[in-house]
């Protein structure tokens, strides 16, 4: 017992100890907020603008993470401004491997070893809840890229951004009335949907299942999934068994490849596969499925077809420009989420030279007021980042709603089709049997 | 029926690859008493061999799986006579820092590959790869029906090789006891060298057969790794034909739980098997089996 108390009179020493001995802790030394204030206004920031990225680059997701960031450097060389008031633009990269613990980790580093002024990045949404929550304990401003999980920008977190990112349970608003005006009348009752067990895939079918409900269609089969299984056979021969009009699919890349090969093998035969975005419209997906490709429709956050177009730092710009600079410069098609990030540079460079404009200092707390006041023209379309609620009950904060489109590989190229007023060919429903193609 | 079926058959032929591959751990398990933990970035290497002969000379992986498991081989001998028998002969504080050392091989070499290549995904899909079988509601994937039968061929011939030569009786020999083994003549050392080769060359002729039916990047290996690693535990070690059931009962196993449970819960099913096994039936399949 005394060996006891003896502890815990020397803890209680050692704690008030290090409470008064550290500087500026003890009551007496507490500067008054009036005269921080007055010397903060005085400070005028000095050195480079530091720019934080931090996305996948390496790991199972570098291939969004690299198209990110491959797609931000087209930007910057786009508009050409290497320095706005004197300070140069640097750009600080971090690699999270796709992993939200090392995202949190790189989020951190990026505030306090490199000092950054302001984090753009995000991939995958996993990454992206823990980059957001971090950003906004450390008071930066953190520009998402693609990370969509709703309830990141639902959180109220005054330091985050959502930028050109479409939130995952909107990805399916030009479906919508494609369902309603197309499928529907073309007989389509029962719905498979399955996708993949993530934030993402679980966050998208949330926003799915009351969309079909609501239209009276009747969901067969509702299931997650393990996007990194090599064999997704055993599920869809009990989506074959359930006979479903539709399928409706959340997946990355890899398990979108294969999920369209094994469907194709299995004669999985509906009148529409429906992918929501994500692996569905990257260029690789064609690699991956080869011909089983064709004819599966996918929702889109963007196409090189938009006829987007404006002006930034006197440089003007179109949509189809980044899509063949990006071709030119990599020997590769970007899809929408590199023109989210080609978007995201557009958003804070127009928020950097706006501070600027303004005669006040590029720090975080000014470029956070810049990024509030966006109302911009990017390759994504009009961004506002603002608060509002959408019809499904969902609350966001800094929040933009980009447009969404409805594509369908047809002949392995991948083909606008709804809204029909910006259609670059006709639709194809209902598909063809895999066993009549 | 039909889908009890689909999913019996799918399960079996995906088993086969699994038990390829996993068949390498057990041999260098059963031998040398490690865990590999390099064994599935050893397998990803064997898959990039015959990704570069598919691209370069457009040698389908079943045939550049004829050179990549030589070339596994050399590297596994190379790899296993250099640094982790070095390892072995070192007084260290951790008992198992070969172990870590096959770790730090397999993060090494997956680096390695990943500045070589980049991350991004190889594909070696060619028409055979579409083809299937169709009977009775089932379909049947070529790729995969081969992948399994050369799966099969393998372990026969591997299981012949252990019980009929007097190299593959050293093998076992010295799994078995290594003292007894080097007092009897067998030169342990080398046969080590030679179970670790061939270990890794089966590993690269597994990753062989998964490339017609998937892909490959750097990463590829780490679900396979933790798959081997449980056919390992299941089979017991140094057991081919424990291998063999161990990688049927999981493919099977995952398969049945995919339809009938969850996709989402199919690793889950590995699990629980590999927990069970440890709890109720330590000494794997092999007790059962009795080799």
């Amino acid at each position: 017992m005394k060996k006891v108390k003896l502890g815990l009179f020397l803890a209680l020493t050692v704690v008030l100890v290090a409470a008064f001995a550290l500087p500026g802790c003890a009551p007496g030394e507490v500067a008054p907020p009036e005269e921080e204030e007055e010397e903060e206004e005085e400070v005028v920031p000095t050195g480079p603008i530091k720019i934080g990225i931090n996305l996948s680059l390496t790991g199972p997701k570098a291939k969004f993470g690299s198209m990110d960031r491959n797609s931000i450097e087209i930007a910057r060389a786009k508009f050409g401004v290497e320095e706005i008031g004197g300070r140069p633009i640097t750009f600080v990269i971090e690699d999270n491997r796709g992993d939200p613990a090392i995202a949190k980790s790189a989020e951190e580093k990026l505030v306090g070893v490199d000092n950054v002024d302001l984090i753009m990045g995000g991939y995958s949404s996993a990454c992206g809840v823990t980059q957001a929550a971090a950003a906004n304990d450390l008071k930066v401003p953190h520009l998402l890229v693609n990370s969509s999980k709703d309830a990141i920008t639902e959180e109220g977190y005054e330091w985050v951004f959502s930028g050109a990112r479409v939130p995952a349970s909107h990805y399916a608003d030009a479906m919508w009335s494609f369902v309603d005006e197309v499928l529907i009348p073309g007989g389509v009752k029962k719905v498979a949907l399955y996708y993949e067990m993530t934030d993402w895939g679980t966050s998208s079918a949330e926003g799915l299942r009351p969309g079909f409900e609501k239209r009276g269609i009747e969901l067969v089969y509702d299931s997650p999934y393990d996007s990194t299984a090599t064999d997704f056979k055993p599920m869809l021969s009990k989506v074959k068994a359930a006979n479903p009009d539709m399928i409706m699919a959340v997946s990355y890349l890899t398990d979108a490849g294969l999920l369209a090969r094994q469907a194709a093998e299995l004669r999985l035969n509906v009148l529409a596969y429906m992918g929501q975005a994500g692996g569905y419209t990257m260029p690789e997906f064609l690699e991956l499925a080869g011909e089983n490709v064709n004819y599966v429709f996918t929702t889109a956050n963007w196409s090189p077809l938009a006829a987007w177009e404006g002006e930034i730092a006197g440089v003007k710009w179109t949509n189809q420009e980044y899509y063949d600079a990006y071709v030119a410069s990599y020997k590769a098609e970007p899809d929408y989420h590199g023109a989210q990030g080609y978007a995201a540079w557009q958003i804070a460079l127009d928020a950097l030279l706006r501070v600027d404009a303004a005669g006040k200092p590029i720090n975080r707390e000014t470029i956070k007021a810049a990024l509030e006041e966006t109302k911009l023209m990017t390759a994504m379309g009009l961004i506002e980042n603002k608060e509002w609620t959408d019809d499904m009950g969902h609350h966001y904060y800094n929040q933009g709603l980009p447009l969404t489109y409805v594509m369908q590989w047809q002949n392995e190229v991948q083909e606008v089709v709804w809204p029909l007023a910006g259609k670059s060919t006709d639709y194809v429903f209902p598909v063809p049997k895999y066993e009549e193609r | 029926m039909a889908l009890f079926g689909q999913t019996f058959i799918t399960g079996i032929l995906m088993g086969g690859i699994y038990a390829i591959i996993a068949i390498g751990m057990t041999l260098i398990m059963g031998v040398m008493k490690i865990i590999n933990l390099a064994h599935g970035a050893l397998m990803m290497v064997g898959m990039y061999v015959c990704v570069v002969l598919f691209a370069s000379l457009g040698w389908h992986p079943y045939i550049g799986m004829l050179v990549a498991m030589p070339c596994l081989f050399g590297i596994g001998w190379l790899l296993q006579k250099y640094s982790i028998e070095r390892v072995f002969k070192v007084e260290t504080i951790l008992p198992e820092s070969q172990v870590l050392l096959t770790l730090a091989l397999g993060l090494g070499i997956t680096e390695i590959i990943r500045l070589i290549f980049t991350s991004d995904y190889q594909v070696t899909y060619t028409p055979f790869s579409a083809k299937c079988f169709y009977a009775g509601g089932m379909s049947i994937s070529a790729a995969y029906l081969v992948g399994f039968i050369l799966a099969m061929v393998f372990v026969a011939a591997l299981h012949i090789f252990l019980t009929r030569t007097d190299l593959g009786r050293s093998v076992i020999a010295t799994a078995q006891d290594r003292d007894a083994a080097t007092y009897m003549g067998v030169n342990a050392g080398r046969i080590t060298n030679f179970t670790f080769a061939l270990g890794t060359a089966l590993a690269a002729a597994g990753g062989a057969m998964l490339l017609p039916i998937f892909y490959t990047f750097p990463d590829v290996w780490h679900p396979y790794l933790a798959k081997a690693f449980i056919i390992t535990i299941l089979g017991g070690m140094g057991s081919t034909v424990g291998a063999l059931s161990g990688g049927l009962l999981l493919g099977v196993a995952e398969s049945f739980g995919a339809t009938y449970w969850s996709p989402g819960y199919r690793d889950v099913v590995g699990l629980i098997i590999f927990l069970l096994v440890l709890l109720f039936l330590p000494g794997g399949l092999k007790k059962v089996i009795g080799r």
